[in-house]
């Protein structure tokens, strides 16, 4: 008699445990897929914001001839390159200068120079680097004429 | 009777240990959606900051670096070619372009091309600072100002 009684609710409250297991290992299946989209969406803006500053400097540096006045125009700071002619710039997520951190957008500026008859060739590398992936790699020249 | 009492504890604790499971299953379920929604509104936003602010700076700078002169007005800028000119400006959230030839019309009823609060173009050390905003979302470029002249 108890017995009868007994096994219906054992078995219930072994199969609403088996349920219950299943849901959590899909929630935290689900969990994880949001977390993958909310970090794409955010990589996704940043890679927008990085597209706008690449252009930015692109046409800054074609104007302007060096890495100084380039970066003074584009983030209202001069930054110089070093004798090899390299910059390393760290940024936010909306592309505003920071001090270096793991979370930061790295922007490495390399500048080349070639002295011509009539003036100077200037080359500028662009290069942005997210979470240790290369996400846009840029190259812009410009011409500084020599004065007379 | 200790039959009895033993069923009553049985039954006691299989029916709160259930219910103690359907509540955390419910809890679980509850913040899952929570998260679904929040992450949901968060892509959504993205991808709307994404695709209107910088769609417009790119169309904008586009039709600039289409065009053989730039003049930048009160009302909004005016991109002049060949053949037909064109008026882009914003008013009351959106942005208008208005396409004429000959004398240039007062900066209304264009066709709208975009959602904008504001829409800027400054010129400064020979290039054009293009800065749109659409709710908290502001976003700048550069364009070099002497192409084509």
């Amino acid at each position: 008699m108890i017995k009868s009684e007994k096994s219906p609710r054992n078995l219930f409250f072994v199969e609403i445990i088996i349920v219950l297991l299943f849901f959590f290992v899909s929630g935290a299946i689900v969990m994880k897929a949001f977390a993958t989209a909310d970090l794409r969406a955010k990589k996704s803006s940043i890679c927008e914001n990085i597209n706008l500053c690449t252009q930015s400097l692109c046409e800054g540096y074609s104007v302007k001839g060096n890495i100084e006045d380039t970066t003074a125009l584009v983030f209202g700071e001069e930054f110089s390159a070093d004798e090899n002619g390299e910059c390393i710039i760290y940024l936010s997520s909306d592309c505003k200068t920071v001090l270096g951190s793991d979370e930061c957008i790295i922007l490495e500026l390399r500048e080349r120079k070639e002295q011509k008859a009539s003036g100077e060739l200037c080359f500028l590398t662009v290069t942005f680097r997210y979470d240790g992936e290369e996400i846009i790699s840029a190259e812009v020249s410009s011409y500084t004429p020599k004065k007379a | 009777m200790e039959n009895y009492k033993g069923k009553s504890l049985a039954d006691t604790v299989s029916s709160a240990g259930s219910m103690f499971l359907f509540l955390l299953f419910s809890v679980c379920m509850l913040v899952i959606i929570v998260t679904a929604s929040f992450t949901y509104s968060k892509i959504s936003n993205n991808f709307n900051s994404t695709f209107n602010t910088s769609a417009v700076i790119r169309y904008v700078s586009n039709r600039m670096r289409s065009a053989d002169s730039v003049e930048v007005t009160d009302d909004g800028i005016i991109l002049y070619s060949d053949g037909i000119s064109v008026l882009i400006w914003c008013d009351n959230g959106e942005i208008f372009e208005r396409s004429f030839s000959g004398d240039v019309p007062k900066a209304s009823g264009g066709d709208k091309i975009f959602e904008a609060d504001r829409l800027e173009v400054i010129e400064k050390d020979g290039v054009y600072e293009i800065t749109v905003q659409k709710g908290e979302d502001i976003r700048t470029a550069l364009l070099r100002g002497e192409w084509g002249l």
